[in-house]
């Protein structure tokens, strides 16, 4: 249990960091959209030295697509936030536990996914989404299929559980 | 189901009440009322040998076997 609670709180400081984060960039957005904060007309964005304003309107919307993928990420982590939660209050069996682990899995094959096609596309985009990430991919995609085996095998072990229940 | 469980019928030839069943065999009357209403997937044989010894009777008193 106490391996449990170091991973509990490792999480829990993972998950507030990232919704920290979150909000401050929701607030900066937000106040450039409104004109609360003033952008200067001479300010560039720019990734991997290549302005952003030199995109197309539907490189734009792809890479902006690509980019939200990342949120699915922070999904996954609310996700197994819970599990840790149940796990916890030694909740193991229950159908919440199956149903994240599965999402999670899914989350995790898309995120995968958009890592790998950054990659193939990034000539495309000025290599403007080239991430640096190479097998990351990869290993997101593993890493949501053995998620979906979990969920898959606690989904027998729930069964049997009820099973040994049932058993006077 | 295929399996059926006749307990009631033995508890009531023996005048015995579930409680007191429970007590004796050493279950609790909530997995006796499983038991009872057919909700079991499985009887261990060292329950039905505490039944069987508790009502006097064999096991096919209590389990009877009906075509579906």
């Amino acid at each position: 249990m106490k391996k449990i609670k170091i991973l509990k709180n490792i999480i829990d400081f993972i998950w507030w960091l990232s919704i920290t984060a979150i909000v401050i960039l929701f607030f900066i957005l937000l106040g450039t959209l409104t004109g609360i904060i003033e952008v200067s007309p001479n300010f560039r964005f720019s990734i991997n030295e290549t302005d952003l304003d030199n995109l197309t309107k539907i490189q734009q919307i792809i890479l902006i697509i690509l980019h939200l993928t990342k949120l699915l990420l922070i999904y996954s982590l609310y996700l197994f936030r819970q599990i840790i939660h149940n796990f916890n209050s030694l909740k193991i069996f229950n159908n919440l536990i199956i149903k994240n682990f599965n999402l999670i899995g899914y989350n995790l094959i898309v995120v995968g996914f958009a890592f790998i096609l950054s990659d193939f596309i990034a000539p495309l985009f000025n290599n403007i989404i080239y991430m640096n990430f190479h097998g990351f991919g990869v290993g997101l995609i593993s890493a949501g299929l053995f998620s979906i085996v979990l969920s898959e095998i606690f989904k027998i072990a729930k069964t049997q559980k009820q099973e040994n229940d049932l058993t006077i | 189901m295929a399996i059926v469980v006749n307990l009631d019928v033995m508890l009531a030839k023996r005048k015995m009440k579930s409680k007191e069943l429970a007590e004796i065999i050493g279950i609790t009357t909530a997995n006796l009322s499983i038991l009872k209403s057919g909700k079991a997937k499985a009887i261990r044989f060292s329950t039905l040998e505490a039944i069987c010894e508790a009502l006097d009777c064999q096991p096919a008193d209590i389990l009877e076997f009906k075509e579906n």
